[in-house]
């Protein structure tokens, strides 16, 4: 087995984890190959402990169901191919979500800033501006004049009578 | 209401205090406090700025909204300033671009049209070109052309174009009107008779129309200003969206303007497209989107392209010093040409199994491969203007030759002097011998003359085919010289190379 290693998250609650796991999070990963294995445990002062629980569930999954496709057709972004623990796992309010994102960018784990950005664009797609407003509650900021003009700019794009 | 106002002021300051305060020690109360989550939505709706998304750093929004595609981007877009800058963002619209026409198509200019009554009456999307681009400009430009006579000669056949413009049905494709239909679905290049010696003006002087207007690119265009401000990547996939739909063969042009200048762009896919629209072309009744497409149009369209291309080579040229510089320069586009005409056959080759093949060996059979002897007779039609001063076979044929040979003798070293003039030495053997000769890389630069003097006629090249050797001709050879003085010797053995390498296969 591999070895234990301590995060400590921004409200300085310590999660003792496996090494392998741990590193599944690039920027850790890196942090202990460059550093060298000790027993103080690492810092992660950009994010809180339950956010960090939840990344942690997310990496011992995978980590124990490694993902069958080798992720190297990257060549197509694709939003419908979630599979289903992910789809569960990002069941969670907009917060939560966004604070997953947010931990998954600063960890550097791309499994999971993929997954959780695609369901953040699964709520964008194919809606109208003001239905995403809604969504996430955005406050539409421009002027008339400047709505004027953003909608002269997209003027092209809108197909009359379909694609 | 000023009350009003500065509640709400109150209000979001206090808000935003309160939200500081929460970033600063730690956020999760998000999830867990349902408390907190309704202050946090209160806090939405009265302050400002959106805090939940403008939380989330730039890189991640551009990684989130690189799922979706150009409608839901463009949805983004109006949301509200934050997300519309971001939804502008080149890294966006780069890979849509890619993913939707495989190549980059040159960055798009106004079409330097072949018709000048194609700007003028066409109804055509005004972005791509201001309608009253025309009749004026050109005009002036011609003007500007010392060649009078020339320009007297293309006014008339401009009226009986817009002539037989008015009659026709406005939803065709101008360019194409009802004569040249037929003349070019009948059109049988074995029996040129009268009626059809006009149409034969006409079409050269299409032909050549594209030298007058090279000049006028930069024309200020107020209908596009407004996009000005667009980053670049999103404005170039607006306006190749907005060619695409005008119509294929906009887009046609526009590839393969870009096949000719940067072949290699081309993947596979690309490639398969283009041979596609000429399948579709020459088969599903010359018929494509709107417009009829006359399969002869398509070889005008490549003549034209090449053409273009070559002026833009040569007017770059002129940039350059004789030297390394020169000959690197010649070199880049020499391999270049190598891979766009392999392309170009490619793309052409069921255009010229089926529709050329048909037409007669003589003129038009395989246009595009090339070879030396092909280049000479077309450099002797050019200079004598064919057998006949007037004729207008000769003036298909120039074409023709153009297509083929143009490349050829810009870049190789066909052996210019009187006697070339004289009696061709057809056997291409006799062309390589590398140095001693005025390489005529240059020739053809008599007619593309820099500037505005450039109405490539043969008649004009033949009134100056006398100074501008002199002049012009050792170009390359200075540039060797050079290149000798320098000790550089990489360079010129690389050149020959080069075309040693390409005589080897285009010869035959």
């Amino acid at each position: 087995m591999s070895s234990i290693v301590k995060l400590e998250s921004s409200d300085e609650k310590v999660f003792e984890i496996e090494k392998d796991i741990a590193c599944m999070s690039v920027t850790i990963k890196n942090m202990i190959e460059d550093i060298g294995e000790s027993d103080t445990p690492i810092p992660l002062p950009n994010v809180t402990s339950t956010i960090l629980e939840k990344v942690l569930d997310y990496c011992k999954h995978h980590h124990q169901h490694p993902s069958p496709q080798a992720d190297d057709k990257k060549d197509e972004k694709r939003l419908d191919d979630i599979p289903p623990y992910d789809r569960d796992f990002c069941k969670v309010d907009q917060p939560t979500l966004f604070e997953l994102i947010l931990a998954a960018n600063y960890l550097d784990i791309k499994p999971l800033l993929d997954v959780t950005c695609k369901t953040v664009a699964n709520m964008i797609r194919g809606k109208t501006p003001e239905e995403i407003r809604k969504i996430f509650n955005i406050k539409n900021d421009f002027t008339p004049e400047e709505e004027e003009q953003i909608r002269k700019e997209n003027e092209w794009c809108e197909d009359k009578g379909g694609n | 209401m000023e009350i009003l106002i500065n509640n709400n002021n109150n209000n979001s300051t206090i808000n935003n205090i309160n939200n500081v305060n929460n970033n600063n020690k730690n956020i999760n109360q998000y999830s867990n406090n349902s408390d907190n989550k309704i202050m946090n939505e209160n806090d939405i709706f009265n302050n400002n700025n959106n805090e939940l998304i403008t939380k989330i750093p730039r890189e991640v929004w551009i990684h989130i909204l690189g799922y979706l595609n150009e409608k839901d981007l463009l949805n983004v877009s109006f949301v509200d300033s934050f997300l519309y800058q971001i939804s502008q963002d080149n890294f966006l619209w780069k890979p849509l671009y890619l993913k939707k026409w495989n190549v980059i198509t040159l960055p798009h200019k106004k079409r330097i049209s072949i018709d000048k009554n194609l700007n003028s009456n066409n109804k055509r999307i005004n972005t791509n070109k201001p309608a009253n681009n025309n009749p004026t400009t050109t005009d002036e430009n011609n003007n500007n052309f010392s060649l009078n006579e020339l320009s007297e000669y293309y006014k008339n056949i401009n009226n009986s174009n817009i002539l037989d413009n008015n009659n026709n049905n406005n939803n065709m494709y101008n360019l194409f009107d009802n004569n040249f239909n037929n003349s070019y679905l009948n059109f049988n290049f074995n029996n040129v008779d009268n009626s059809i010696n006009h149409n034969l003006n006409n079409f050269v002087q299409k032909i050549f129309k594209p030298k007058l207007n090279i000049y006028n690119i930069n024309n200020n265009d107020n209908q596009e200003s407004f996009m000005n401000h667009l980053p670049i990547w999103k404005s170039l996939y607006r306006e190749r969206k907005l060619i695409v739909k005008e119509g294929g063969i906009e887009e046609f042009y526009h590839l393969l303007e870009t096949l000719i200048a940067y072949p290699l762009e081309f993947n596979r896919k690309a490639m398969m497209t283009m041979y596609t629209i000429v399948f579709q072309l020459c088969i599903v009744n010359y018929r494509m989107m709107n417009y009829l497409l006359p399969p002869m149009d398509l070889y005008r369209m490549l003549v034209e392209c090449c053409h273009n291309h070559l002026m833009k080579i040569f007017n770059e040229s002129i940039l350059y010093e004789d030297g390394p510089q020169l000959i690197r320069f010649y070199l880049h586009h020499w391999n270049n040409y190598i891979h766009s005409i392999k392309r170009i056959n490619i793309v052409f080759s069921y255009f010229h199994r089926d529709w050329i093949s048909k037409q007669g060996e003589d003129i038009l059979a395989r246009p595009l491969s090339f070879n030396l002897k092909g280049a000479n007779c077309w450099w002797n039609k050019m200079l004598h203007g064919g057998n006949t001063p007037n004729d207008p076979l000769a003036f298909v044929h120039l074409t023709t030759m153009m297509a083929r040979g143009w490349f050829t003798v810009f870049f190789s070293q066909l052996q210019f002097d009187e006697s070339d003039l004289d009696d061709l030495p057809n056997d291409p053997s006799l062309q390589p011998p590398p140095q001693p000769q005025s390489q005529s890389q240059l020739p053809p630069q008599p007619q593309p003359q820099p500037q505005p003097q450039s109405q490539p006629q043969p008649e004009q090249s033949q009134q100056h085919a006398q100074p501008q050797p002199q002049q012009k001709f050792n170009r390359l050879f200075n540039a060797l010289d050079k290149c000798r003085d320098k000790n550089d010797y990489h360079l010129i053995s690389n050149l020959f190379k080069v075309n040693g390498y390409s005589y080897m296969n285009f010869i035959i």
